[in-house]
């Protein structure tokens, strides 16, 4: 779990203005923000080779060649080949794809079930609320990777199940976001005034809570990717996770359990691991970037 | 303090029953049938021919009974230290748990020392110096802890120091013939105990830095700077006492996030934990001992919580107790 400070609960960020001119602000602070543009660059580079590149030049991850058994990095196998054979450059590609798409999938699963039931649990209020929330209590008691874990070997392995899974454990805290945003935003001023002078309650909800759940929102999400990413790498590399031949980085990280890879045969593994600790750092600074622009108010705390 | 005590632990239980209740539904809708799903043909096949054995086994594990019975049973028994039997080795699940605890308990208390050395001191020195050379250095040593999984941390670790120098041992409780050597068995802690205290240390310095932040920059501060008290005095006894209350809250969401890590480090470290067990259970399917082992971990968490809460309300003389927070 990638942990940031995390924003006081009862820190409701003021709209002053135009929407429109709040999103111009943002984009100017999240560019200014250096460390998450590098981190927007190299995870835009990332996401293009893992997407065009095995379009453009044949890679295939799954094929062994019996000339390539656990050989270093040659002019065939820029990356040399593990101990199947397999291209090591080629998995680490279509292993970045599964991570990515591994992420992503969690989140939108997350997100959707953790807005829905922190909407639930702060628009209704009463019974509804204290049954959700205590609900939240138990899944946040046990931790993350341990609940996973039981959930997968119930449902078994695969990347469906891992996003599934992953979506399933980490949603109590958007819910817990949500709500609170929802009930602090309720009792915030600027919502009485536009109240006082006679904006409808759809427009107020439209117009002036939505866009202000959004932007940590939008935060939680992407420091979720991070998270979510891990998971899914913690999860092949113990064996519960993407199901092999299928390649993954994390599961490509598990040959080096045995000693004769891991002291002689650094490229089959340590790519991998690189790519991950890039991946997630990058999406990091993104995360830091976007809280600093979306969430002006926490932006000194973190 | 006992009153505020006493409510505590009362809102605990729903929740410990919360749990108890997930892990056994979660557990009983798993597909399948958990006696056959675990035997090899042969077995399967000779069990097959004799129903009544078959039956015998299923009343023998209690899987006849309807799922609320079952689980009224399964509580009953919890409550007295039974946690059942495990499919997978037939062993009875405490026995299969208890040996477990200690190694996972040491490792972890361990590591959060190192998370506390390490993570406190840092998160002072970066907001002391913030947006300075030092804070740069800081965090971005922590971005890079953060964002590399815990088990290449730990096969890195173990490439430098257990291959490369050979100078600690790389996994398990002791070197074999040497059980009772307290220094070799120290030694086997070192690489874990470091590998799993370093990524939560990287957590508890993101949060020391934010909370002192906040703390420095309080008026207060401002007051103790311009009476003209020294910036040691000012940031030890004003900033550090004030921003070290969240941090103790920090220290119990971090628990969970050290049961995670265990996890991961006792399989890279073949640490014979409880982290390593549910690993074995996961991939033999056996969601009984699973289910103990979440049992297990919930209350420890929730008691880590209720501790915090309680160190939490003793350092802030702000927080009363004759309200329910």
């Amino acid at each position: 779990m990638t942990a940031q400070p995390t924003t006081a609960p009862g820190a409701v960020q003021v709209a002053v203005g135009e929407h429109e001119g709040l999103l111009r602000m943002a984009v100017r602070r999240f560019v200014r923000h250096r460390l998450a543009m590098l981190g927007s660059i190299v995870l835009t580079v990332i996401i293009l080779i893992a997407v065009f590149l095995p379009l453009i030049i044949p890679l295939d991850p799954i094929k062994p060649d019996y000339n390539n058994l656990g050989m270093p990095p040659n002019a065939v196998h820029i990356l040399g080949g593990d101990l199947s054979g397999r291209d090591v450059f080629a998995r680490v590609v279509y292993g970045t794809r599964i991570s990515l798409i591994a992420g992503l999938g969690a989140v939108v699963v997350f997100v959707t079930i953790g807005t829905a039931v922190g909407l639930i649990a702060g628009a209704f209020g009463g019974i509804a609320d204290q049954l959700l929330m205590r609900f939240t209590d138990i899944i946040l008691s046990i931790p993350p990777l341990l609940l996973i874990i039981v959930f997968i070997s119930i449902v078994g392995t695969g990347l469906t199940s891992v996003i599934v899974v992953i979506g399933l454990v980490f949603w109590p805290q958007t819910a817990r976001l949500v709500r609170g945003q929802l009930l602090s935003l309720r009792e915030a001023e600027f919502v009485t005034a536009s109240r006082v002078i006679g904006v409808r309650e759809r427009e107020i909800v439209v117009r002036h809570m939505i866009p202000n759940i959004f932007g940590p929102l939008t935060v939680v999400a992407t420091f979720g990717v991070a998270s979510a990413i891990l998971l899914e790498a913690a999860l092949s590399f113990l064996g519960l996770g993407v199901t092999p031949p299928t390649p993954s980085l994390g599961g490509m990280i598990s040959a080096a359990t045995s000693p004769s890879v891991l002291q002689t045969q650094p490229w089959v593994w340590l790519p991998a691991g690189i790519v991950i600790a890039l991946i997630v750092m990058s999406v990091n600074f993104v995360g830091d970037g976007l809280r600093d622009a979306l969430d002006p108010r926490a932006s000194g705390r973190g | 303090m006992g009153a505020y005590f006493i409510r505590r632990v009362l809102i605990a239980i729903p929740v410990l029953l919360g749990i108890t209740i997930l892990a056994f539904l979660v557990v009983s809708m798993t597909p399948g049938d958990p006696l056959t799903a675990r035997m090899d043909p042969e077995t399967l096949a000779r069990m097959q021919a004799h129903p009544e054995q078959m039956e015998a086994l299923r009343r023998q594990y209690g899987l006849d009974q309807p799922i609320p019975v079952q689980y009224v049973k399964w509580l009953g028994g919890v409550l007295q230290g039974d946690l059942g039997y495990a499919i997978s080795t037939g062993r009875p699940i405490a026995a299969e748990i208890g040996p477990r605890i200690g190694p996972s308990l040491m490792l972890m208390l361990l590591a959060a020392i190192v998370a506390l050395a390490f993570g406190l001191p840092a998160g002072i020195l970066s907001a002391v110096h913030q947006y300075g050379k030092v804070d740069y250095l800081l965090s971005t040593l922590t971005v890079l802890l953060i964002s590399t999984p815990t088990f290449v941390l730990g096969l890195v670790a173990i490439y430098v120091f257990g291959v490369t120098l050979n100078v600690l041992p790389v996994g398990e409780l002791y070197t074999i013939g040497k059980e009772d050597d307290l220094l070799d068995r120290l030694s086997h802690f070192v690489l874990p105990a470091l590998i799993l205290g370093l990524v939560n240390a990287a957590l508890l310095m993101r949060y020391t830095r934010a909370s002192m932040v906040e703390a420095l920059g309080a008026d207060y501060i401002t007051t103790a700077r311009s009476k003209g008290l020294s910036s040691r005095v000012v940031v030890i006894r004003h900033g550090l006492r004030n921003a070290l209350i969240p941090v103790i809250t920090v220290l119990a969401f971090l628990m969970p996030e050290l049961i995670a890590g265990a996890v991961v480090t006792e399989t890279v470290f073949n640490w014979p934990g409880l982290g390593q067990l549910s690993i074995k259970a996961a991939k033999a399917g056996d969601p009984a001992m699973m289910m103990g082992i979440v049992l297990i971990v919930g209350i420890a968490v929730l008691a880590a919580s209720i501790v915090a809460d309680l160190a939490y309300s003793m350092a802030d003389p702000r927080i009363r107790f004759d309200r329910g927070r």
